[in-house]
């Protein structure tokens, strides 16, 4: 793997399900100033990413943080590291399934509750589970279809909407509260989750060293530019509203029509379906590296390895 | 379990949750590049410039991005983590009986 596998990896990690959906609540808590706070986010993620870097550069293992922390704290903060860690997938992917509900729900409106949601959310995670059974990999094919069938959306919106944007469209700077700056970075760092794949497989990549920090910084740079831009289009298109389920269709509707608004669904549904895919792949590993340190009750480990099931 | 959060929350607070518990391994993972920098680790292919400069600020922005959560959030993820230390405490106990028992029959 070299560096612009790497940073490939990265972006696709990334940019998953969050985007399509943050933009409604991080405008509701700053307005105006998303833009900016998207870039103040990934400035204090390159931080973190950097300490991934050079703290994974000394394991050879998976697991990420989980063995870090079991390496330098022992192994109750280890375990429980390790247990945080199978939450963050576990609730993200939680978190998308019922983002693919609300986006559903742009046409249907049941999609997004009582048991129209029930419905969808079941027979989704389900049928994730179903493809995992079945042995499916990542494959280069797949992996170019999500990130394409993410990105051609998302980059349609941008350039529309920039092309569409003037001074009088973009609302003024609102007065913003300490608790709604600190509400909103804290759903950053749901936006920006993703990054610390890389160090983690950095036992494959060709010259750690170099590659991995490159890797890591292009990613940070790529995305924050992306998510950021996004975030302007929203601002600017969104004329104020911040209450929506499919934030970014309903803004792609205003700005181009109901054919914007089903590109940007369709792309929205790709790619939380592809992101779902990959973290929950991510998740059987976390349960794997519990198990190869002994860390999970004798039966997991053989299920884990039997089935690969995401748990 | 997936399927068990997604049916109970809205977007906004499983997303929530989810960043919380990203934001406490980040701020292990910060604490954890100093710690492991002193003699009897495995050693690092580089070691970031500027000492301890990037560890403690990437400790200080997790931590302040935690800050950003709500009393709710705090709670949920503070049952999570107690959640951890029972499954923790269970393992540890059923190793001890396995170990017992294995001690046992060798007898």
């Amino acid at each position: 793997m070299g560096l612009s596998d790497l940073t490939a990896l990265g972006i696709n990690q990334v940019i998953g399900g969050g985007i399509f959906l943050i933009p409604a609540p991080i405008a509701a808590n700053i307005g105006s100033w998303g833009p900016v706070g998207f870039i103040v986010a990934g400035l204090a993620m390159l931080l973190i990413a950097l300490c991934y870097a050079e703290t994974g550069s000394r394991f050879s293992d998976t697991g990420g943080a989980y063995l870090y922390a079991r390496a330098a704290f022992g192994k109750f903060i280890g375990f429980e590291v390790g247990w945080m860690q199978w939450f963050v997938r576990v609730s993200s992917q939680a978190a998308i399934v019922s983002g693919i509900a609300a986006a559903i729900s742009y046409y249907w409106t049941e999609a997004n509750r009582g048991w129209g949601k029930a419905l969808i959310v079941s027979s989704i995670t389900l049928l994730i589970g179903y493809l995992h059974t079945t042995g499916i990999r990542q494959s280069a094919l797949a992996i170019r279809f999500f990130t394409v069938g993410k990105l051609a959306p998302l980059s349609i919106f941008i350039v529309a909407g920039l092309c569409m944007m003037d001074s009088k469209t973009l609302p003024s700077f609102p007065a913003v509260s300490p608790h709604q700056a600190a509400a909103a970075g804290f759903m950053l760092a749901f936006a920006f989750g993703g990054f610390e794949t890389i160090p983690v497989i950095c036992g494959e990549a060709k010259n750690p060293r170099r590659d991995v920090v490159y890797a890591l910084i292009a990613t940070l740079i790529c995305v924050t530019l992306v998510m950021s831009l996004v975030q302007l289009v929203y601002v600017s298109s969104s004329r104020g509203i911040t209450e929506s389920a499919t934030p970014l269709a309903d803004s792609a509707g205003l700005l181009m029509g109901s054919a914007g608004a089903a590109v940007i669904g369709i792309g929205s549904l790709i790619s939380m379906f592809g992101a779902n895919v990959g973290s929950s792949l991510a998740a059987s590993r976390m349960l794997f590296a519990f198990a190869e340190n002994e860390d999970s009750p004798p039966a997991v480990g053989p299920l884990a390895r039997a089935i690969a099931l995401p748990l | 379990m997936t399927l068990l959060l997604a049916l109970t929350g809205s977007f906004a607070v499983i997303a929530g949750v989810s960043a919380l518990a990203r934001l406490v391994t980040y701020t292990a993972v910060a604490l954890a590049t100093l710690r492991l920098r002193s003699a009897g680790f495995p050693p690092a292919a580089f070691v970031l410039p500027f000492g301890a400069a990037i560890p403690v600020a990437a400790t200080a922005v997790s931590l302040s991005m935690i800050g950003g959560a709500t009393r709710d959030q705090l709670v949920a993820g503070a049952l999570a983590l107690a959640a951890g230390v029972v499954l923790f405490v269970c393992n540890q106990w059923n190793r001890l009986q396995t170990g017992r028992w294995a001690a046992e029959q060798m007898k």
